[in-house]
C-alpha cells in the first residue's frame, strides 16, 4: 500500500511539475496560447492527488493523517483546492507560475521523506486528532495562498512604481482585490490553526495531562499563530497596509514552513511531524 | 491522377458544374487612401442596405452574397460569386461609384480573394490591421457589418464574419494584443482600475478645472466613479464643471471647493487630478504623508498633468502612493504599445489557424451542391424504383416493406459514402498531396467530372421523379422512424 501512495503522489508531482512548466512557458514567452495546458494539468494533477487520498484512506480505514507524507498529501490538496477555486473566481490564474512549484515541492517532499510505520498508535485515533490535524493543515493551506497573493501585490505594486506594466501585470488583479484576498485567506488560516491548536490542546490534556506538554513544534507553532495574530489586529486597527503587510504575511508563511518541515530535521518532539 | 482527357470532356460540357463559391474582397483602409477618399467611400447604415440588397440582385452569374463594413478608417465589400472575378467585379463596381473621380484611383483599393480575402477579415478583426494595433472597437464594428447584411448574407458571408468575430476575440483573450491602454487619457483609468479594482466606489479631487482635467475625469466617470469634488482658482471654472458634469453624468455627484481645502481633501479621495498653473507646488510630500494617516491604507492614485508640476515628486516614495505626471503617462501607453506589438506574431498564428480552417470549410463546401445533386439524384433513382417494386409486393405485411425501403436507403448511403468523403479529399488537399497537377484548375475539372458522372441526363423526367419521391415520402418518414437512416 505504501508503494501505491508513493506512486500516486509522484504521478501527481510529475503531472503538477508538468503544469508548472505550461504555466512558466507561458509566462516567459508572453502568455502565447489560452493557459489550457496548464490548468488541464492541473486539474489532473489535483485529481490523481485526490484519488491517491481517498485510495490511501479506504487502505488504512481512516482519513489519512499519520504520517508526514500523509500530512504532506492534506496540505497540497487543501492548498491546491483553494488555488483552483481562487483561479476561477478572482483572475488568480496569472499566479500558476509561482503557485504550482510549492504544491509540487510538497508533493514531491512527501515522495522523499522516509515513510514511517503506517499502524496509527491508538492514542492516536482521535477525533481530537483528526481534527487537530485537519484543521491545522487547512489552515496552513490558507496561509500558502494568502502568501501568494501578497507575492502578486508586491510584484503589481512593483510595476506600478516602476510606471512599467507589462503584460503580467495585465492580468494579475487590482492591488486592492489582491490585498482582501490575502487578509481574507490569512484571517481564515488563522482561524483554523487556533480551533486546530484547540483540538490538539484537548487532546493533550486527555493523553498527558497537560494542555501544553513541552514540545518544540507546539512553541514554534504559537510563535507563528502570534506572528499572524499580530498581523490581523495591526491590520483590523488600521494602522498595517500595503507593502508591509504583504512582507508580513509572507514572513509568517515562511515561519509556517520551518514550523510545518524545517523543524523536523533540527529535532524530535511529541509531534509524529 | 486524374484522366488526361478531362478538360476536353469538361470544355465540352463547360457550365454544367455551377456549384463553385469563391469568396472575393475589394477594399480601401487608412493604408492606401487618404481620409477624403476614405470619407467618401464610407457607407452608413442605410447607403450600406442599398448597396447590399443591389449587389446580391444582379442575379445569376453576379453576386450571391455580400457584405460591407464600413468604420471610419476603412471601407470594405465582401462579395460571394461562382468565380472569384465575378465577386470582384460586383464588390469593386459598388465600391467604385463612391470614390471621386482620379486617376489614382486604382492605388487607393486592395483585393483579394478567397483564403487571402478570410484573411484580411481576419487581421482585420483581430486588430492587426487597425491604426492602433490590437484596438476593440473593430469587433463591434465587424457585429454590425454582419447584422448589417442580413439576407445578402449567405452561408459563406455568415460563417465568415462570425468566425472572424470568434477569432478576435480569442486573439485579445489569449495574446497580449488588446493589453493596456492606447491613449494617455485613457491610461489613468487603466491604472486607477489597476490600482482600485471596480471604481464605482472611488472618489475623485480634480485639482484645476483645465480641459486635459476635464477629459480625464469624463473617462473616470464614464468608467464607474460616481463622486468628483472639483477645486479651482477661480470659484466660476468648477461651477462650470461641476455643472457641465452633472448634466452630462447624472449619476455623478459633483460639488466645487475652496483651493485651499484640497490638502484636507488628500485623506478622503482616491484619485486626484491636478492640472493648476501654479508656479509651485500644490500637493506637497509633507500634505501627503500626514493625509495617510487618516486613510486606513487604502492607496491614493495622483495624477499630475500641470507644467510646471503641481505635486512633488518624492510623494511617489510613500508606501501606497502612486504619481504618475504627464510623461509618465504617456511612457505607459508606448510601453503598452510595444508589448501588444510584441504579441503581433502570436495573433498571426492564431489568425492563420482560422484561415486554414475557414479554407478547408469554404474547399469542402465547393462540394456541397455536387453531393446534393448526387444525393438528390440516387433518392429519386432510389423512391421511383423501389415503389415500382412494392407494387408488385403488395402481399407483404408494412414492416416488411419498411425493411425493403431501409434496404434501398442502405445501399444508397453506402455507395455514395466513399466518393462522398474522396470529393471533399479531394477540394481540400493540397496539388502536391491530391496529384491534381494545376490546384485550382484541376479542382475545378475534378468536381465537373464529379457532377457529371451522376447528374440526371439533361431535360430527363426529373419532374417525374420529384413526384415520385413525395409520393414515397410517407413511406420513407416511416422507416427513418423506425430507425433507418
Amino acid at each position: 500500500m505504501q508503494g501505491a501512495l508513493v506512486g500516486l503522489l509522484s504521478a501527481a508531482a510529475v503531472i503538477l511539475i508538468g503544469a508548472t512548466g505550461a504555466a512558466w512557458r507561458r509566462l516567459v514567452t508572453g502568455r502565447e496560447g489560452s493557459g489550457f495546458w496548464t490548468f488541464a494539468l492541473a486539474f489532473a494533477g489535483y485529481s490523481v492527488l485526490t484519488a491517491g487520498g481517498v485510495l490511501r484512506g479506504v487502505a488504512l480505514g481512516h482519513l489519512p493523517y499519520g504520517t508526514l507524507a500523509d500530512s504532506l498529501l492534506l496540505f497540497a490538496w487543501s492548498a491546491l483546492s483553494g488555488f483552483l477555486y481562487l483561479a476561477g473566481r478572482f483572475r488568480l490564474h496569472a499566479a500558476a507560475p509561482f503557485f504550482l512549484p510549492l504544491v509540487s515541492a510538497a508533493l514531491l517532499y512527501a515522495v522523499c521523506v522516509p515513510l514511517r510505520r503506517v499502524a496509527l498508535p491508538p492514542a492516536l485515533a482521535s477525533p481530537w486528532v483528526v481534527g487537530h490535524v485537519l484543521l491545522v493543515l487547512f489552515g496552513y493551506g490558507s496561509f500558502a495562498l494568502a502568501a501568494l497573493a501578497a507575492g502578486l501585490y508586491l510584484l503589481q505594486e512593483k510595476g506600478l512604481k516602476a510606471r512599467r506594466l507589462t503584460f503580467m501585470h495585465h492580468q494579475f488583479p487590482p492591488l486592492r482585490a489582491l490585498e482582501a484576498l490575502s487578509t481574507r485567506c490569512a484571517a481564515l488560516g488563522f482561524t483554523l490553526v487556533t480551533l486546530g491548536l484547540v483540538c490538539g490542546a484537548v487532546w493533550s490534556r486527555q493523553v498527558w495531562g497537560a494542555y501544553m506538554p513541552a514540545d518544540p513544534k507546539l512553541y514554534w507553532s504559537l510563535v507563528t499563530w502570534g506572528l499572524y495574530g499580530a498581523y490581523l489586529l495591526a491590520r483590523s486597527a488600521g494602522q498595517w497596509r500595503g507593502r508591509r503587510t504583504a512582507f508580513w504575511t509572507i514572513y509568517g508563511f515562511a515561519a509556517v514552513l520551518f514550523t510545518y518541515v524545517g523543524l523536523n530535521w533540527l529535532s524530535t518532539g511529541l509531534h509524529r511531524f | 491522377m486524374l484522366l488526361d482527357d478531362a478538360p476536353r470532356v469538361v470544355r465540352a460540357r463547360q457550365g454544367l458544374y455551377n456549384g463553385a463559391m469563391h469568396l472575393a474582397l475589394v477594399g480601401l483602409s487608412h493604408m492606401t487612401a487618404p481620409l477624403e477618399v476614405r470619407e467618401s467611400a464610407a457607407f452608413d447604415p442605410s447607403a450600406a442596405a442599398w448597396a447590399l440588397a443591389d449587389l446580391v440582385r444582379a442575379g445569376e452569374d453576379g453576386c450571391r452574397e455580400a457584405a460591407i463594413l464600413s468604420t471610419c478608417n476603412r471601407t470594405e465589400v465582401y462579395a460571394v460569386g461562382p468565380t472569384a472575378s465575378a465577386a470582384q467585379a460586383a464588390a469593386s463596381r459598388s465600391l467604385a461609384s463612391r470614390l471621386p473621380d482620379d486617376s489614382q484611383r486604382e492605388r487607393w483599393l486592395y483585393s483579394a480573394f478567397d483564403q487571402e480575402a478570410a484573411r484580411h477579415l481576419f487581421r482585420v478583426a483581430a486588430g492587426l490591421d487597425s491604426l492602433v494595433l490590437g484596438e476593440a472597437q473593430i469587433l463591434g464594428q465587424v457585429r454590425a457589418a454582419l447584422a448589417l447584411s442580413g439576407a445578402a448574407a449567405g452561408p459563406v458571408i455568415s460563417r465568415l464574419f462570425r468566425e472572424a468575430l470568434t477569432l478576435g476575440k480569442r486573439v485579445r483573450r489569449e495574446t497580449g494584443i488588446g493589453d493596456g491602454a492606447a491613449s494617455v487619457s485613457y491610461a489613468a483609468v487603466e491604472l486607477a482600475k489597476k490600482i482600485f479594482g471596480r471604481l464605482d466606489g472611488t472618489s475623485v479631487l480634480l485639482v484645476g478645472a483645465g480641459k486635459m482635467a476635464e477629459l480625464a475625469v469624463k473617462n473616470l466617470a464614464a468608467a464607474g466613479v460616481r463622486s468628483v469634488v472639483i477645486a479651482n482658482r477661480s470659484p466660476a471654472g468648477a461651477e462650470r464643471l461641476v455643472q457641465a458634469l452633472r448634466g452630462s453624468r447624472p449619476g455623478v455627484h459633483a460639488a466645487a471647493l475652496a483651493l485651499e481645502a484640497v490638502v484636507a481633501q488628500l485623506g478622503a479621495v482616491d484619485i486626484v487630478i491636478s492640472s493648476t498653473s501654479a508656479k509651485a507646488p500644490v500637493i506637497r510630500e509633507t500634505d501627503v504623508r500626514s493625509a495617510l494617516k487618516h486613510r486606513r491604507g487604502r492607496p491614493l492614485f495622483l495624477i499630475d498633468i500641470a507644467v510646471p508640476r503641481d505635486v512633488e515628486p518624492e510623494v511617489h516614495a510613500l508606501d501606497g502612493v502612486f504619481l504618475y505626471n504627464i510623461d509618465d503617462l504617456q511612457n505607459v501607453v508606448s510601453g503598452n504599445l510595444s508589448e501588444r506589438a510584441a504579441h503581433a506574431a502570436a495573433a498571426e498564428r492564431l489568425v492563420a489557424d482560422g484561415v486554414g480552417a475557414f479554407a478547408t470549410w469554404l474547399a469542402e463546401r465547393q462540394a456541397v451542391p455536387v453531393i446534393t445533386a448526387w444525393r438528390g439524384r440516387a433518392e429519386a433513382v432510389r423512391t421511383s424504383e423501389l415503389r415500382k417494386a412494392l407494387r408488385q409486393l403488395d402481399h407483404l405485411d408494412p414492416a416488411d416493406k419498411a425493411k425493403i425501403a431501409a434496404l434501398t436507403s442502405a445501399i444508397v448511403n453506402k455507395l455514395l459514402h466513399q466518393p462522398t468523403i474522396r470529393l471533399k479529399e479531394a477540394c481540400t488537399a493540397t496539388p502536391e498531396r491530391s496529384g491534381l497537377a494545376h490546384g485550382g484548375d484541376a479542382r475545378r475539372v475534378y468536381l465537373q467530372v464529379a457532377s457529371d458522372l451522376f447528374a440526371a441526363p439533361p431535360g430527363s423526367q426529373i419532374a417525374g421523379e420529384r413526384a415520385a419521391e413525395e409520393q414515397a415520402a410517407p413511406l420513407t418518414r416511416a422507416w427513418r422512424q423506425r430507425g433507418g437512416v
